[in-house]
């Protein structure tokens, strides 16, 4: 395993090296795009209609009509954040909130069904491959809806649900009734509101009590149509003694005018579960990314989200994990990549309610050429959470002096027997290291790419194979001519 | 918004224009700034609800004669215990006792009080006074002016514009170019006036290659009062400063305060603050790493008990390349108290070569105390070494056990482990007799008796 995690140096290197750095746009191999195609497509901006619009498209209850509207009214309320990221560039006003492909998941159920354009789309970025392979089922998303969802059958057959949200709330109203809204509420934040107001698309995850699902299920999600916003919202649901492993990829066409994705996910993780969510963010560099995730998990079970944000113009992301019953336990593992005019503010969240939970949350972030990573996070302790404990590692790599890197823990204690560790490092690449390597008879490339490849190891290594493979090669990619 | 009275005019009265024109717009931006709240980032973990500076009355001067024997008692003890060679006490604005060796001044020394200064040394302080920390909005030393995503909020700079335009006294110390004191000099400062504030002001210059230790205490009854203050340090090309900064007020002061040093080329502070008294203390602590070569270390320590809450805010700003700063901050809280940490390493673009470091631990005694610690990092450059660590947990258990299983009570032997994870910072401060006097006040809190972990 470990020489496909760390390629032997490579012989093409030169040939990589003509189309480098320069251009490092050159080097995003998913910002092709394809003509827009769509059924329907909203109006430009927000606005009443547009979310009743939107609702009157998916045939909803009226109940989540007035849920819409009503995190309408809380979305206006408040104040953009004025932390974070700068999102002024950010023009909400611009977006299409709701564009319609031709067909949406309920209607296929092979990839044949799959319109050409968009099955063509898919094809290229090796979905339905991935699914022959290796996946227990795959969703995909294109623009704002669902086209292709499909579980395999012997997952079926042991009660596992795993279909588009919209087919989630039609075909299990009781279940998702039960916990839509519930770990994200739409006064949580802007973004959580906005979702809230205009979602369409994402998965509805079940997994019965005791059911192990050892394949990953994945949902992958496309913006095609530039300046379109994209509102994913997914909901996980894992009873007692499950597992699922989740996994998400993004990606969308380098385009001139910004394009916007605000997801909301919402996990539930009963007594004795375990749930593990994967997020290979890779939008192109003309995406704001502004996502709400939260788990909540109860006793025993355990929570793992492992992170990936390399991608995207913004990012404002952090997974939070709140433990809310004895034993519970959070795992977040992060890791950022910011090239140029790219801003990873990326982070975690873990908020101990109960006796003896534990979290751990481990964050990598590199930096270069003006690109900027930030760990953001919160460690909180409740009164009564006895015995919890919780520790945090950052470290951070700046490639060049034109990089920045920022870390912003906030850590809050009320629990006298709470045990809470936190560090930091910020660091360049080691040029002994460099120099052991380059003696060895690697390029000062390769040698680079060698320890850069050694410093998120422990990340990509909690990666199914393919996927640590392929963050391995975006990192070459990304790597290329960039030490200085 | 209370004017300031007419005793307080009439004090400032005879002072220099251009003093009295730094107090008068410092005085108009006082009024036009609002008051810190918790919806503030600079403030959030720290109500100031209950504190109405603007009811309480300017601190009165106190006459009297000025020997040691008319001092306040506990104020006789402390100068008995010190081995300053120069010492200064202030009992609100008056000077209640001055001992300053004429030898000081022939090699050019001043120390003095702020208010003498005046009319002494005028260029002096037209010079240096306000070079630091100013009064000003956008105020270049707000709180988080490094946090690149803050905007300062103005509410920041209401203190420090309220010192700014009202100290009532304060210290001046000058030390000339390649002038070293080998003896620490002492400023004391006291206060048991009820319901009246203090706008202390601290100001300490240490010219290009002197060196100097400056202890400065400050000590008080316990009454309903607030001191407002302002430490400015100034440290010249290769100067050495070690500064002792030791917070006891009495219980019901409200305490705020910002110390800020900017240190040249080759430069060495070495600082350390302890807070125990007041009961609700707000320390700002900034270095600015303005030379090359500088150094500063900033290391503190603090016990919190009752209701007492501290909150301390740092910086260590580096803005010159091969700089180095290195931040202990070690904190027990205990019944209800609470310590609020929240610290930035800042490296500025091309301070390349910076060795930063920054570490917070709490130890938390009670099940109703609280301990917020936020250790931030910005870094704009790369070929540096900055790390930060925080912790925050009970006493070890393993350490207990062991100390138990030799026989200790569980009191002592947690008293013995509290003192000895502070014991950690004072071992490093080389001020034998400092690092007593702040042992004792430890063991006060702690309630052990004084210097029982020593072995003889």
């Amino acid at each position: 395993m470990s020489d496909l995690m760390i390629p032997t140096p490579d012989v093409n290197a030169a040939a990589h090296a003509a189309d480098d750095v320069s251009s490092i746009g050159a080097t995003y191999d998913y910002g092709f795009s394809t003509p827009e195609n769509y059924e329907f497509k909203a109006p430009r901006g927000l606005s009443r209609e547009v979310v009743e619009l939107i609702s009157r498209s998916k045939n909803e209850p009226d109940w989540m009509l007035q849920f819409r509207l009503k995190a309408l009214d809380v979305y206006l309320s408040k104040p953009m954040p004025t932390w974070g990221a700068d999102l002024s560039g950010l023009n909400l006003d611009e977006i299409y909130y709701y564009i319609k492909p031709p067909q949406s998941a309920d209607k296929v159920r092979t990839w044949d069904d799959v319109s050409p354009d968009i099955k063509n789309t898919f094809d290229r970025l090796g979905i339905p491959e991935a699914e022959r392979g290796a996946l227990a089922g795959v969703g995909a998303q294109y623009e704002s809806e669902m086209v292709y969802h499909n579980l395999k059958e012997a997952w079926e057959k042991q009660g596992v649900i795993f279909l588009s949200i919209e087919d989630g709330m039609r075909e299990h109203p009781e279940i998702f009734r039960e916990y839509f809204a519930t770990i994200i509420p739409p006064e949580d934040n802007k973004f959580a509101a906005l979702n809230s107001a205009v979602w369409s698309g994402g998965s509805f995850v079940y997994v019965p009590r005791g059911v192990r699902v050892d394949m990953p299920l994945q949902t992958y999600f496309r913006i095609n149509a530039q300046s379109m916003g994209q509102f994913e919202r997914t909901l996980i649901i894992v009873e007692e003694g499950a597992y699922v492993h989740y996994i998400e990829g993004c990606t969308a066409p380098s385009y001139s005018e910004d394009s916007f994705h605000s997801g909301v996910i919402e996990i539930v993780v009963k007594k004795d579960a375990r749930c593990r969510y994967s997020t290979i963010q890779n939008w192109s560099r003309n995406v704001y990314n502004l996502v709400t995730q939260r788990a909540a998990v109860y006793q025993g079970a355990n929570m793992e989200w492992v992170d990936g944000n390399l991608g995207s113009k913004v990012t404002m992301k952090y997974p939070a994990t709140y433990l809310l019953e004895e034993g519970a336990k959070g795992e977040i593992l992060s890791i950022a990549m910011a090239g140029p005019g790219q801003h990873q503010d990326a982070g975690a969240k873990a908020v101990h309610f109960a006796p003896h939970t534990s979290s751990s949350i481990v964050s990598k972030s590199i930096s270069k050429q003006g690109g900027r990573s930030s760990y953001r996070g919160l460690v909180r302790i409740h009164p009564g959470a006895t015995g919890a404990k919780s520790n945090v590692v950052c470290d951070a790599l700046l490639l060049d002096d034109q990089a920045r890197t920022d870390t912003y823990p906030y850590i809050e204690i009320q629990e006298k027997s709470a045990t809470v560790g936190h560090e930091a490092t910020v660091s360049k690449i080691n040029d002994e290291q460099i120099f052991y390597l380059m003696s060895r008879g690697l390029s000062e490339d390769q040698a680079a790419g060698l320890i850069v490849r050694g410093f998120i190891e422990p990340i990509a290594k909690e990666l199914p194979l393919e996927y640590a493979v392929e963050l391995n090669r975006l990192i070459d990619l990304e790597m290329e001519g960039s030490v200085g | 918004m209370a004017a300031p009275n007419a005793t307080v005019l009439a004090r400032h009265s005879g002072e220099p224009s251009w003093l009295t024109e730094r107090r008068d717009a410092a005085e108009a931006l006082y009024a036009r700034l609002p008051f810190p709240t918790t919806g503030v980032e600079a403030w959030k973990y720290t109500s100031l609800r209950r504190f109405k500076l603007d009811a309480l009355a300017p601190a009165s001067e106190v006459s009297g004669n000025k020997t040691l024997e008319d001092l306040p008692g506990q104020m006789q003890e402390r100068l008995a215990a010190t081995d300053a060679l120069g010492r200064l006490v202030l009992n609100g604005p008056s000077v209640a006792y001055r001992d300053v060796p004429e030898a000081l001044a022939a090699r050019g020394v001043i120390f003095t009080d702020l208010h003498s200064a005046v009319t002494t040394h005028p260029e002096l302080l037209e010079r240096y006074l306000y070079s630091v920390v100013g009064a000003a909005y956008p105020d270049p030393t707000a709180a988080t002016i490094a946090r690149h995503e803050h905007i300062p909020d103005a509410s920041e700079s209401k203190f420090t514009a309220f010192n700014a335009a009202r100290w009532d006294n304060g210290i001046l110390v000058y030390v000339p170019r390649g002038v070293e004191l080998e003896l620490p000099l002492g400023g004391f400062r006291y206060l048991d006036q009820d319901g009246r504030y203090s706008a202390s002001r601290t100001l300490v210059i240490v010219e290009a290659n002197a060196s100097l230790t400056y202890i400065d205490e400050q000590d008080g009854a316990d009454v309903n009062a607030a001191n407002v203050g302002v430490t400015e340090l100034v440290l010249g090309d290769g100067a050495r400063l070690r500064y002792v900064a030791v917070q006891n007020w009495g219980r019901g002061f409200t305490h705020v305060q910002r110390i800020r040093s900017r240190l040249e080329r080759d430069s060495t502070l070495n600082s350390v603050y302890v807070t125990m008294g007041a009961s609700l203390a707000r320390t700002e602590i900034q270095s600015e790493l303005a030379g090359p070569g500088s150094n500063s270390e900033m290391l503190a320590l603090y016990f919190a008990d009752g209701d007492q809450h501290f909150d301390h805010y740092t910086l260590q700003h580096h803005v010159a390349d091969h700089a180095g700063s290195d931040l202990l901050f070690k904190g027990v809280i205990t019944d209800r108290s609470r310590s609020i940490f929240s610290g930035l390493i800042k490296v500025e673009l091309g301070a390349q070569k910076t060795d930063a470091y920054q570490k917070n631990r709490t130890l938390v005694l009670s099940d109703d105390a609280r301990s917020d610690s936020i250790p931030q990092l910005e870094i704009n450059a790369n070929d540096v070494r900055c790390s930060h660590g925080s912790t925050t947990g009970p006493v070890d258990q393993e350490e207990l056990f062991y100390l138990r299983s030799r026989g200790i009570p569980r009191p002592i032997a947690e008293k013995m482990l509290v003192t000895a994870f502070l014991e950690d910072v004072l071992n490093r401060v080389p001020l034998p007799n400092v690092v007593k006097y702040i042992e004792g006040v430890i063991a006060e809190k702690v309630g052990a008796p004084k210097g029982f972990n020593r072995i003889p």
